[in-house]
C-alpha cells in the first residue's frame, strides 16, 4: 500500500457567497471591471483538480484567510472596507485504500472575512483569528 | 469518464444523468456539423471568451489587461469554431484563439491583443489600445518585462513566494503596483519550486513557475485603472468532468443570511 493510499493528499474546494470579488458590506455583485477575480475562480479548479499532497509525516501546510496579503489590501485601497465576505472550505481527502473514498468529503467550513482599515478578522466554525495584516 | 464513475458510487445516479446529459449535448454539436459557439457580454469580453475556451476544451489560455485610462464599457463578443467531431476539441486552437480577436476587432473594440504560444500554453497579450483621438497607441505588457529570481538553495522556496517575488520585481520594473490576487494559495504554499532565473521575460518565468506547480494553472492579470493596480489571479484550469465534483458542495452550502454580524471585535464573537 503506497502512502497515497494511505492518506496521500487533502484537497479544497472553495466556494463564495456570490458576492464575486467585491467585499462589501452585504453581498454584493461581482465586480466586472475590477481586478480581483472572485473566489469562485478558484473553485473552479484550483484544489478540485490537483490535490495537495502530503509530506511523509502527513503534514500538510493549511491557512484561512488570503496566503497573500496584498487582497486585503486592495480591499482597502478601492475602499471597499469595512465589508466582509463568506465562502466555504469543503475539505476532501484520499483516505482509504480504495478508490470510493478517494474524494471523500470530510469537513465542510463555514469561513466569515471581515475587513475593516485596521484588522482582518476571521471566523471559522466559530473559531476566531485576528491577521497581523 | 468511467473512473469518475467509480469513485464518486454516493452521486452515481446523477453522475449517470451527468454524463448521458453530456453525451447528447456532443451528439447534438455533432449533427450541428461540428461547431460550437461562445458568447459573452462582459467589460472584458475577450477575457471571458478566452476562458470560456480553456475551460470547455481544458486548455491553459493565460489573459493580460492593457494598461487603459479608464474601465471599458461592456460589450457583446460571440464567435463560432470548427470542432472535430470525435472529441469536440477545435480543430486549430490558434486559430480558432486568433478568430476572437478577429471577432472583438469587428465590433469596434477599443483594445486590440495578440496571441503567444508556448507549447501548450496560450497567452493572450495586449498590444495596442485605441485613444480617445481614435488613434491606436502601442503597449508595452507587463509582462515582457525581464525579471530575475534566485532560489533559496538551502531552504528552498515555495511558489507563492516565487510569485510574490515576480510581482515585486514587475512592479519595480514596469513603475505600476502588480500584486497578487485570488490565487490558490494553499497549493501554491505547498509547492516547491527550484527555478532561479536571470534577466528572463516575466510571462515565461510565470509559465515556468505554474507549471512546478503540480497542476494546470493559468492567471488572469487584471487592471484596475481606478487605482493604477494590476491583480495577478491564478486558478486552475479545469474541465466539465472536473467542474461536476464540486456541485456537492452546493447543495451543503449554508444560507446566506442577510444582515450579517459585521465587523464584530474578536472578543464580542467568542
Amino acid at each position: 500500500m503506497s502512502s497515497r493510499q494511505r492518506g496521500g493528499w487533502v484537497r479544497q474546494i472553495w466556494s463564495a457567497n456570490g458576492a464575486g470579488s467585491v467585499c462589501s458590506a452585504t453581498p454584493a455583485p461581482s465586480d466586472p471591471s475590477g481586478a480581483l477575480d472572485p473566489v469562485d475562480s478558484i473553485t473552479d479548479g484550483a484544489f478540485s483538480t490537483d490535490p495537495a499532497i502530503l509530506a511523509s509525516d502527513n503534514l500538510y501546510a493549511d491557512q484561512i484567510g488570503w496566503a497573500n496579503p496584498s487582497v486585503v489590501d486592495y480591499y482597502r485601497t478601492i475602499e471597499a472596507a469595512p465589508c466582509y465576505m463568506r465562502v466555504w472550505q469543503q475539505m476532501l481527502i484520499d483516505c482509504v485504500d480504495g478508490a470510493s473514498q478517494q474524494n471523500a468529503p470530510y469537513q465542510l467550513h463555514d469561513i466569515w472575512l471581515f475587513i475593516d482599515p485596521e484588522e482582518f478578522v476571521i471566523f471559522r466554525d466559530g473559531g476566531v483569528a485576528v491577521s497581523n495584516y | 469518464m468511467t473512473k469518475y464513475l467509480r469513485i464518486q458510487s454516493s452521486n452515481s445516479k446523477l453522475r449517470i444523468l451527468f454524463v448521458t446529459l453530456l453525451s447528447l449535448f456532443s451528439a447534438q454539436v455533432m449533427a450541428q456539423g461540428g461547431v460550437l459557439s461562445v458568447g459573452v457580454e462582459s467589460s472584458r469580453p475577450i477575457a471571458e471568451v478566452v476562458r470560456t475556451l480553456g475551460i470547455r476544451h481544458s486548455v491553459v489560455i493565460t489573459y493580460e489587461d492593457p494598461k487603459r485610462e479608464a474601465n471599458p464599457r461592456v460589450m457583446q463578443l460571440r464567435t463560432s469554431y470548427s470542432v472535430l467531431p470525435s472529441t469536440n476539441a477545435p480543430m486549430n486552437f490558434a486559430a480558432t484563439l486568433e478568430a476572437v480577436l478577429s471577432a472583438a476587432e469587428a465590433v469596434s473594440s477599443p483594445e486590440r491583443f495578440r496571441i503567444e504560444r508556448a507549447g501548450n500554453v496560450f497567452h493572450v497579450v495586449p498590444n495596442q489600445i485605441r485613444a480617445p483621438s481614435g488613434e491606436w497607441i502601442d503597449q508595452r505588457p507587463v509582462l515582457d518585462a525581464n525579471i530575475s529570481y534566485t532560489v533559496d538553495e538551502q531552504r528552498g522556496s515555495n511558489a507563492l513566494e516565487v510569485l510574490e517575488a515576480i510581482c515585486d520585481q514587475l512592479t519595480t520594473v514596469g513603475g505600476t503596483r502588480v500584486e497578487l490576487g485570488n490565487v490558490p494559495g494553499i497549493m501554491l504554499l505547498n509547492s516547491k519550486v527550484t527555478i532561479s532565473v536571470s534577466n528572463q521575460r516575466a510571462r515565461d518565468v510565470l509559465r515556468d513557475t505554474l507549471q512546478a506547480v503540480d497542476a494546470r494553472l493559468t492567471w488572469r492579470l487584471l487592471y484596475n485603472p481606478e487605482v493604477d493596480w494590476y491583480l495577478l489571479n491564478i486558478a486552475a484550469v479545469v474541465n466539465p468532468t472536473d467542474a461536476a465534483i464540486e456541485k456537492p458542495i452546493e447543495a451543503n452550502r449554508p444560507p446566506i443570511e442577510q444582515g450579517a454580524p459585521f465587523l464584530r471585535s474578536p472578543q464580542s464573537a467568542q
